[in-house]
């Protein structure tokens, strides 16, 4: 007797637990982490919200859109650096090509912390392209290296959200202003 | 041992698992984007920051937690708890180390439902539920090795995931292995001391099959999302 009424216990219980299991997880872990709302629960909860947002997808920017085309000669084992002014979180789609391979690092300079600098990519290459989001405020932007013996012509296409570009070459730095997409 | 209205407390109880399933699944049990970039970025040893990041993933890993829950539920015994604990880490060092080094690639989602298989027959033995089988009893310190093995093997396919750089390879994996023992003893000193408490609280015979019917039901629950995740990224 007291042998089956322990079986009775477990067998409701382990039913209970699997039953709950699936009550929870169709009622709300299915919305809030698939998008998928069977019961409604989702949307009676206000949980359907969390599978929906895509995180990142959209970052609109208050920066002006401007655009940014510009072209160097590297004599052999000449080199400069061209960087530009970003805030946090601001964006830049980028394509350089160049004639010839050049040593290159994609590094940005913090301006708001004090001797702080980060690489996100440096090697030898004769093209590169990609998107580029600023991690802080500071100069973001590339050192170029002509480690050959021939000059070697480099162009750089650019279109973000970046204030103006700076150009280091031979121990001095000129500013670009740079051409808002848009004209007033 | 069974209250007479297990279903007040079975509600109760799992009142509190869903929230902390709700709130652990907010984010999915993977290492986090900053950390894995990291993972990437990095070339040779780096003793520490392995260490921080595979006591990183233990402590706020709560489909080991919940199995460790489940192993020490009714020991009390320092060494009993030592013993079964060491079993654990031996099973789980030998799959994160052989599993990374020799490039076992599993299916990440079946290793994490296998995972929360575990926490179910854990509870199911708690509960007293294998002895019903009839003669044959599976050996509980043996279920703890083999169970160890498949959690090491989740974190392995979880440590693949990231880029790893062969360079310093051996140091990295020891020392995230190191983090997860160290990991695994912070959870489960907060663990011990919550069940000691617990333990010496007149109700705890009377709660303790429901607290396991709810420490079942939070391993199905975690069993089905494994699963459901599985299908749909297929």
């Amino acid at each position: 007797m007291e042998q089956k009424q322990t079986n009775r216990h477990l067998a409701v219980a382990i039913s209970a637990a699997f039953i709950a299991a699936i009550a929870i997880f169709v009622a709300i872990i299915l919305p809030a982490e698939f998008g998928r709302d069977p019961l409604g629960t989702g949307r009676l909860l206000g949980l359907s919200g969390v599978a929906e947002t895509t995180a990142d997808a959209l970052n609109t920017q208050l920066e002006v859109h401007k655009t940014d085309e510009v072209e160097f000669i590297l004599e052999p084992f000449q080199s400069l650096e061209y960087k530009y002014l970003m805030d946090q979180g601001n964006g830049l789609v980028y394509s350089w090509r160049a004639d010839g391979e050049l040593y290159f690092d994609l590094h940005a300079e913090n301006i708001t912390v004090e001797d702080y600098e980060e690489s996100y990519a440096e090697g030898e290459a004769a093209q590169d392209m990609g998107t580029y989001e600023a991690a802080f405020n500071g100069m973001h932007g590339w050192f170029w290296e002509n480690r050959g013996f021939d000059n070697v012509t480099l162009r750089l296409k650019t279109s973000g959200f970046y204030v103006n570009a700076t150009e280091y070459r031979g121990g001095g730095s000129t500013d670009r202003s740079l051409t808002p997409v848009f004209e007033n | 041992m069974v209250s007479e209205r297990p279903i007040k407390h079975i509600l109760l109880l799992l009142t509190a698992l869903v929230s902390a399933t709700l709130l652990a699944g907010a984010q999915a049990h993977n290492i986090a984007d900053g950390d894995a970039a990291f993972v990437a970025g990095n070339a040779g040893a780096a003793v520490v920051p392995f260490i921080y990041l595979g006591a990183k993933h233990m402590v706020t890993g709560y489909d080991h937690l919940l199995f460790l829950a489940g192993v020490v539920f009714f020991l009390s015994r320092p060494g009993q708890i030592v013993q079964y604990v060491t079993l654990f880490a031996i099973g789980h060092s030998i799959t994160l180390i052989v599993g990374v080094l020799a490039n076992i690639q599993a299916n990440a989602y079946l290793i994490d439902a296998i995972i929360a298989l575990s926490v179910v027959y854990k509870a199911l033995e708690n509960m007293g539920a294998l002895q019903r089988l009839g003669r044959w009893h599976p050996d509980t310190r043996l279920a703890v090795l083999v169970f160890g093995l498949f959690h090491g093997f989740g974190l392995a396919t979880s440590l693949q995931e990231l880029e790893l750089n062969p360079d310093g390879l051996i140091v990295n994996l020891i020392s995230f292995n190191i983090g997860v023992e160290i990991g695994q003893i912070i959870g489960l000193s907060l663990i011990i001391a919550a069940f000691s408490l617990w333990r010496q609280h007149p109700g705890f015979d009377r709660t303790a099959f429901v607290s396991n019917a709810a420490l079942m039901c939070a391993g199905f629950v975690l069993l089905i999302y494994q699963l459901t995740a599985w299908q749909l990224a297929g």
